[in-house]
């Protein structure tokens, strides 16, 4: 914790932490400084000089810029000093005599009692709107959006703000960030191309995320500096980052592939262009990566960072601890085209066959494929890329591999299917759901399949108990799943909803929902359509494209509840391994909510117990979950539901749901 | 002597802090709402707050993750 310092301020007495600027701390106490090239979203810069101010620190007595100028040992400021209003009278003088016009300088001036320069400027601009190179646009453009479009050309009279080259930046994406902080309105908004309703109320929408994510996420998620890749070192503390095909969820050498890691080796200091202009920036780049295997071998490339998802899937999923590994995977991936998620998933689905010996070196074309061998995965990848040797079985996704390996070699169907973490088809992604009855749900009771997009509430479930009983997390399984959805709809995306938070949030009704910025996105689509809309009218919209993709997906062969069925893995120990891996939690379950003693079974018949318990639990989460949705026991949307909705007019739509069975 | 975290008891023992329980806990998860016997308790209180034999604490962790 920093130093306490004294600070007196035109006579007020303050304590600051050490290093405090003093017109931060002049504000704490109440003083006003005028200052017009500052901004809480950039550091200061001392640009304008119209804060200076005189301090006495133990040195000589002398004038300071305010904005920049750091409390270090007991101080005493004088802000309307003699010395202090003569120098900024001098300065908002000249200043007057380039710009005359300009509202906030008048302002700044009269405070000070000028109405009118003496000097003549040769660069003199009438304009009430002229730029008085304050900077504030060129340090948001580069600090908060961290985008440098924007830059300073020539210095002294002839300094200007331009783009590069004076020619319109391709990579400018009109964020709009430089003109909502422009105190004279030089920079001017363009709002015709796409006719917004409401241009103000988009803006101060954005603004104000802006200000949320600039100034708190460094205190929160660190999304602009290392992305979700924060998380592995979180979800290894809580037990939920998959290692070996999902088995157990916390591994010893999960430090190597933690987020300082890959800080390490982000240089660009800059967003990749995941979203242009947007200020969380969560997206990451590795510079200078050089390639070690396939056909890039040997050159150096610069690589999106892991996310959280890859570094677990391409990295703990597969018992592989090497950085390197992991970029290089996410490189080829990209390169390839392959999701990084389902390929992890795969692949640790493959490893855990070789080491039980389903697969062997005949098999996989010589390749040793246990877990934690780097170069033979990456091998397996490059043969898929060519569409040749084991990579064409390894292609197919689990689903058929789960078949295949059955036909072709044997193995036992019921296994496959204990350990395939796939559901409709589509791998799992990677958080470890076992002792999340509702996460489980969050991805099997999906309609896309078990991604982590539509529902993450292992923390709500398992950790703060908060939805205990089957309603409480049905409940969580209509609201997160529907809302989410909202995000798809209008093409943005979720992290700046529930990644940083306001600062005021724990005060909120509901903290989990981030009520504030619910209603920022209530507030965007009334800026943009010009219609009121309330939070419950967002759910209203959602849930109705939530059910047209439910019975999309009944329509093809998938909406009902077989096919909400999870693999096994997510929900129990399925080995022996697992099982006494955690064998104090399992028997205490045994014990506490099953009523069996445990120290009276076998192993066996421990973990067929819980196996029993727990898929009856989740069946009885599927009932709850289907009566919360509106669906019948079969998971499909009852015709009152989809009346409520008023999709019932969808061509053809009733008729499928009649055909299903559905009466009411 | 304990203290009931999240339903589930907890060693409590004199002096512990809200910061200190957090780290026994392992809950490094940062985006967190806490309350103490009900009252919310800011972050910037954490590190001086002082538990109480018996207290109830509820380390709400927020939805993230993406």
């Amino acid at each position: 914790m920093a130093e306490m310092i004294q600070v007196a301020i035109d006579g007020k007495q303050t304590e600051v932490p050490a290093g405090t600027y003093v017109l931060k701390a002049a504000r704490q106490v109440g003083v006003e400084i005028p200052a017009l090239c500052d901004s809480e979203l950039v550091e200061p810069y001392g640009a304008c000089r119209v804060c200076s101010v005189e301090v006495s620190d133990g040195r000589k007595q002398r004038i300071v810029t305010a904005c920049n100028y750091p409390i270090l040992k007991p101080t005493e400021v004088f802000t309307r000093s003699e010395r202090a209003l003569a120098i900024r009278r001098l300065t908002l003088e000249m200043m007057l005599a380039r710009w005359p016009n300009v509202e906030v300088l008048k302002e700044a001036a009269a405070d000070v009692g000028i109405t009118a320069a003496r000097f003549a400027h040769p660069e003199r601009n009438e304009a009430a709107n002229a730029c008085i190179l304050c900077g504030l646009c060129v340090r948001v453009c580069h600090e908060a959006v961290w985008h440098k479009v924007l830059a300073f050309e020539n210095r002294g009279a002839t300094r200007r703000v331009v783009m590069p080259y004076g020619q319109q930046a391709e990579t400018c994406v009109s964020c709009e960030s430089c003109a909502t902080v422009c105190p004279t309105g030089a920079i001017t908004f363009v709002d015709d191309p796409n006719h917004p309703a409401d241009p103000a109320r988009i803006r101060r929408a954005g603004a104000e995320l802006t200000r949320e994510v600039v100034l708190l996420d460094k205190s929160q998620c660190r999304m602009r500096e290392v992305g979700t890749a924060h998380l592995v070192e979180i979800m290894n503390d809580y037990d939920l980052l998959p290692t070996h095909n999902h088995r157990f969820g916390r591994h010893p050498d999960a430090h190597r592939i933690a987020s300082d890691k890959w800080t390490a080796g982000f240089t660009q200091g800059a967003a990749d262009g995941c979203a242009l202009g947007c200020e969380m920036a969560c997206a990451k780049g590795v510079d200078g990566f050089v390639l070690r295997t396939g056909p890039d071998r040997g050159k150096k490339v610069l690589v999106d960072g892991p996310e959280y998802e890859t570094a677990a899937g391409v990295g703990s999923n597969l018992g592989i601890f090497e950085p390197w590994a992991v970029i290089e995977q996410n490189y080829y991936c990209d390169q390839y085209g392959i999701d990084t998620i389902s390929w992890g998933a795969l692949m640790a689905f493959v490893m855990e066959c070789y080491e039980a010996g389903i697969l062997n070196q005949e098999r996989t074309g010589g390749l040793d494929l246990s877990f934690g061998q780097a170069q033979n995965v990456l091998e397996v990848m490059h043969q898929m890329a060519r569409g040749e040797g084991f990579g064409l079985v390894a292609g197919q996704g689990v689903r058929r591999m789960k078949k295949l390996f059955a036909e072709q070699y044997g193995a036992d169907p019921a296994f496959l299917q204990d350990i395939g973490m796939e559901n409709k088809g589509l791998e799992y992604s990677m958080y470890v759901s076992k002792e999340s009855l509702a996460q489980q749900g969050g991805y099997a009771l999906t309609n896309k399949g078990p991604q982590h997009d539509e529902a993450w509430l292992i923390f709500m479930d398992m950790v703060n108990k908060q939805i205990p009983t089957f309603e409480d997390k049905a409940e969580a399984l209509h609201y997160f799943p529907i809302f989410r959805t909202w995000f798809g709809l209008h093409g943005l995306c979720k992290l700046p909803w529930n990644d940083v938070e306001p600062e005021d949030n724990a005060e909120s009704e509901a903290p989990a929902k981030v009520p504030k910025h619910v209603q920022g996105y209530c507030n965007l689509v009334a800026g943009m359509t010009g219609k009121e809309v309330s939070p419950e009218d967002l759910i209203l919209q959602s849930e109705r494209v939530y059910n047209l993709q439910r019975i999309f997906n009944l329509k093809m062969g998938f909406g009902t509840r077989p096919h909400d069925k999870p693999p096994y893995r997510s929900v129990g120990p399925v080995t022996a391994a697992e099982y006494l891996s955690r064998q104090e939690r399992y028997d205490q379950q045994l014990k506490d909510e099953i009523g069996l003693d445990p120290t009276t079974m076998s192993l066996d018949e421990k973990r067929a117990a819980v196996r029993e318990y727990r898929e009856d639990r989740y069946q009885q989460l599927c009932d709850a979950v289907y009566k919360r949705r509106g669906w019948t026991t079969d998971g499909i949307p009852t015709l009152a539901k989809v009346r409520s909705l008023g999709i019932d007019e969808v061509p053809g739509l009733v008729d499928l749901l009649q055909a299903h069975g559905v009466t009411e | 002597m304990a203290l009931t975290v999240n339903g589930d008891p907890h060693p409590w023992r004199e002096g512990l802090t809200i910061e200190e329980l957090l780290r026994e806990k392992t809950f490094t998860f940062p985006l967190k709402v806490i309350h103490v016997n009900e009252k919310l308790v800011r972050k910037a209180d954490w590190g001086a707050i002082v538990l109480h034999d018996g207290d109830v604490v509820q380390v709400v962790h927020l939805v993230s993750g993406g």
